[in-house]
């Protein structure tokens, strides 16, 4: 496969979290709060307290279906909540509940980006890595904050519909319009209430085939997105011009350096 | 005064406390003083405790089941109160709240007497696997009471308490009441609230009563049974579970499987079964053959099933926010994987491994897939069965109790005790063991299953039976 020679086109995909703006959280009655003391908002469900059980949250599910339907999705007749198991600890129970095969909404559009599905899932605690490096690896201790943890989410999944920087900046400030209108969310970047990963790939234009994808990790403002997505890019024309090959792995954008970093060790591998 | 009280059953002494000829506090100080006095015996108590309340009751609110005083079994929340699930990795922890099924009980007149052994997270047929020591069966101290609520069992018993509470998964209620000799009933899955019960197999487990006679596990099923808005899988029971009074069971049709009583039934059971068959026949029941084609497959779909559960359920268990953490880890994997090495036990680590291996990728639709399907093929069994009968008639464990330590090497042998009882619970349907007659001077349990809300009922052909086969359950009297 030779690439070098013809022109190469960007794929974007966009993952979407918004938390939602319900009184409660998504499995509890613990109310939703922001810059609050530490761990004031948590009762046996939300910390995994042994013999606890979830109970969804009605607003939560009606806030997925009011998006579903602004986006024009297919609204299920019967979804399903599944575990995502992994061990971390801003992750009480040992496993995230959220949707896997038969998710709240599928399909619909926003402008001419195609959406995949959009469900529902709990947010994870907010983890502080104690010491120099701010990473787990090498810092003295971690403290987790559970105030955050079970703040209902509404994933949104977009198809490879996007093919630059400035187009995935746009349509993202678009959604968040939406949203924002809808009512269903505070859509704050720097809050966390509004994040994105991008899937991102490069292919000869004008080809049906996907090529290779990265995924890059929890931008948190639009004008990081856009420049981590172009630094991506270049970063993927230059390997492949140099002959090399993508490698699937997800990533990480520093905005202070522009510099682009592997992120997936084997404690967040998620299988 | 003693051993009067010890003759009451729970609905008899709650008859004496309400006549004003019985006080609660005195009831209470009786057995709590028989419970602490095990739980100090050290080699020579039965080990059936795990805690045993200290002074008199926390404040027991006047109910309809006016003042005696229940068992709990360990994995039951109670706020302030250790509850361990039988494990180390819980060792001395104390949840800031209690289990809805154990707060409805005390709001109906049952103050906590204490926590009852039992095996590591509901894991074991013979309450060896507890990290507290195993419980010795009142009847033979030499030999298990079975599991795993096996401390429960062996305290009602025993008379070391009038009535406790368990649990049942595949068999974890009804296998011990029926190596005891007491009554132990499984209810309709969903119809009591598994709110503050340490999960195994979120599926599967269901409260229920273990209790010296049917009356007594009506009484107390009565007070359990009810929507939880804790509990999105529990439903509002139809109706009220009344008193049991039936004594004949004219014109009720009653299935043997021959799936579940014929091959693998010890000898001595057998016969302790067919000779209550004989003696339903007498009451007037119309004896029938009935087949569960699938039913010997349960046991296979069960472990894989409650294993790939349980290896989800029991991943909260990290060392982060509560139990036991290990010391000195170099990392957050290191962290995870000393906790857990040092805080499971060996069955607990096996059922785990099967569990994660079940349900990993590739390997689901063929595992865990698979024994979905047979669970709904059991399921159609027992519907198809209970178009032609109300009631199937099984024994309820294949052997009486056996030895300590006997089948401790041999997991399978040991998984063969709820041969009998898992399909019911893989059904989700109510059942109860009653004690039928003794084999070489050990009890033998006879299992009724019914229908789901079929309990009302359930326990009117149950007493009714139990009526006619005059079981006399006192070993610890003697
Ligand atoms: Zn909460």
């Amino acid at each position: 496969m030779s690439e070098q020679g013809g022109e190469l086109e960007a794929v974007i995909g966009l993952e979407i979290h918004i938390q939602l703006a319900t009184a409660t959280k998504m499995f509890c009655s613990c109310a939703l709060s922001f810059g609050d003391p530490p761990n004031t908002h948590t009762c046996p469900v939300c910390l995994g307290l042994p013999g606890s059980l979830p109970v969804a949250n009605a607003r939560a599910v009606h806030f997925g279906l009011m998006i579903g339907l602004a986006l024009g999705s297919e609204l299920a007749p019967r979804s399903i909540f599944h575990r995502k198991n992994y061990f971390y600890p801003d992750l009480p129970k040992g496993y995230q509940i959220s949707q896997y095969d038969e998710p709240l909404c599928r399909g619909g559009h926003l402008g001419e980006v195609r959406i995949h599905r959009v469900h529902l899932e709990e947010d994870a605690a907010k983890l502080t890595h104690l010491g120099a490096s701010g990473r787990i690896h090498g810092s003295d201790a971690s403290i987790v904050d559970f105030n955050r943890g079970g703040t209902p989410l509404a994933e949104i999944v977009t198809e490879p519909d996007l093919r630059s920087a400035e187009q995935a900046g746009e349509w993202l400030k678009l959604l968040r319009t939406t949203m924002r209108r809808l009512g269903v969310s505070d859509v704050n970047m720097e809050e966390g209430s509004l994040r994105c990963d991008a899937n991102i790939s490069l292919r000869a234009a004008g080809s049906e085939q996907l090529g290779v994808k990265t995924e890059l990790k929890n931008m948190n403002s639009f004008r990081f997105i856009e420049r981590g997505i172009r630094a991506e890019i270049a970063r993927q024309q230059k390997l492949i011009a140099g002959g090399g090959t993508v490698t699937q792995e997800t990533l990480h954008f520093d905005p202070a350096s522009g510099a682009i970093t592997s992120l997936r060790s084997k404690e967040e591998a998620h299988d | 005064m003693s051993s009067d009280l010890l003759e009451l059953t729970a609905a008899q002494a709650a008859g004496r406390i309400a006549a004003g000829e019985l006080s609660a506090a005195a009831l209470f100080a009786f057995y709590r003083e028989r419970a602490a006095a095990d739980r100090a015996g050290g080699e020579d108590g039965l080990n059936c405790f795990t805690w045993v309340a200290e002074g008199a009751a926390a404040d027991a609110p006047a109910g309809s089941l006016g003042g005696v005083p229940l068992a709990v079994k360990d994995l039951f929340c109670t706020r302030g109160v250790p509850s361990q699930s039988g494990s180390r990795i819980l060792e001395g922890y104390e949840p800031p709240y209690t289990a809805t099924a154990v707060e409805r009980l005390r709001e109906a007149g049952a103050p906590l007497l204490a926590k009852t052994n039992q095996d590591e997270f509901a894991m074991g047929s013979s309450n060896e696997n507890s990290a507290y020591g195993p419980v010795r069966n009142p009847w033979d101290r030499s030999r298990v009471p079975g599991g795993s609520s096996g401390g429960s069992a062996a305290a009602v018993a025993a008379g070391l308490a009038p009535w406790a509470l368990g649990t049942d998964t595949g068999g974890s209620i009804r296998q011990p009441a029926a190596l005891c000799g007491i009554v132990g009933l499984k209810p309709t899955y969903g119809s009591v609230s598994r709110y503050g019960m340490i999960a195994f197999a979120s599926s599967l487990d269901q409260a229920g009563p273990l209790t010296r006679d049917v009356r007594d596990a009506a009484l107390m099923l009565a007070q359990m049974v009810g929507q939880d808005s804790c509990d999105a899988t529990s439903l509002q029971f139809p109706g009220e579970i009344g008193v049991p009074s039936a004594e004949r069971l004219d014109g009720v049709r009653l299935g043997v499987p021959a799936e579940l009583s014929g091959e693998g039934i010890e000898a001595g059971v057998k016969e302790a079964f067919d000779r209550s068959l004989e003696q339903a026949a007498a009451l007037g029941a119309e004896l029938l053959d009935v087949s569960l084609p699938h039913a010997p497959h349960a046991l296979s779909a069960y472990y894989v099933l409650a294993p790939a559960e349980c290896s989800s359920n029991l991943a909260r268990f990290d060392g982060v926010r509560y139990g036991i953490r290990a010391e000195g880890a170099a990392d957050l994997l290191d962290m995870y994987t000393r906790t857990r090495h040092d805080g499971f036990g060996p069955e607990v680590k096996r059922r785990i491994m099967l569990g994660t291996y079940a349900l990993s990728s590739g390997y689901y639709d063929a595992y865990y897939g698979r024994a979905q399907r047979v669970r709904t093929k059991i399921a159609e069994d027992f519907a198809a069965a209970f178009e032609q009968v109300d009631f199937i008639l099984t024994p309820t464990a294949p052997t009486v109790a056996f030895a300590l330590g006997e089948k401790t090497g041999d997991p399978l042998a040991m998984y063969l005790n709820d041969y009998c009882t898992v399909p019911m619970s893989l059904a989700g349907i109510p059942a109860i063991s009653i004690p039928c007659g003794l084999s070489g001077g050990l009890p033998v349990g006879l299992q009724l299953a019914g229908a789901a809300f079929s309990e009302n009922k359930l326990l009117d052909a149950a007493h009714a039976l139990e009526r006619a086969l005059a079981f006399d359950g006192s070993p610890a009297h003697v």
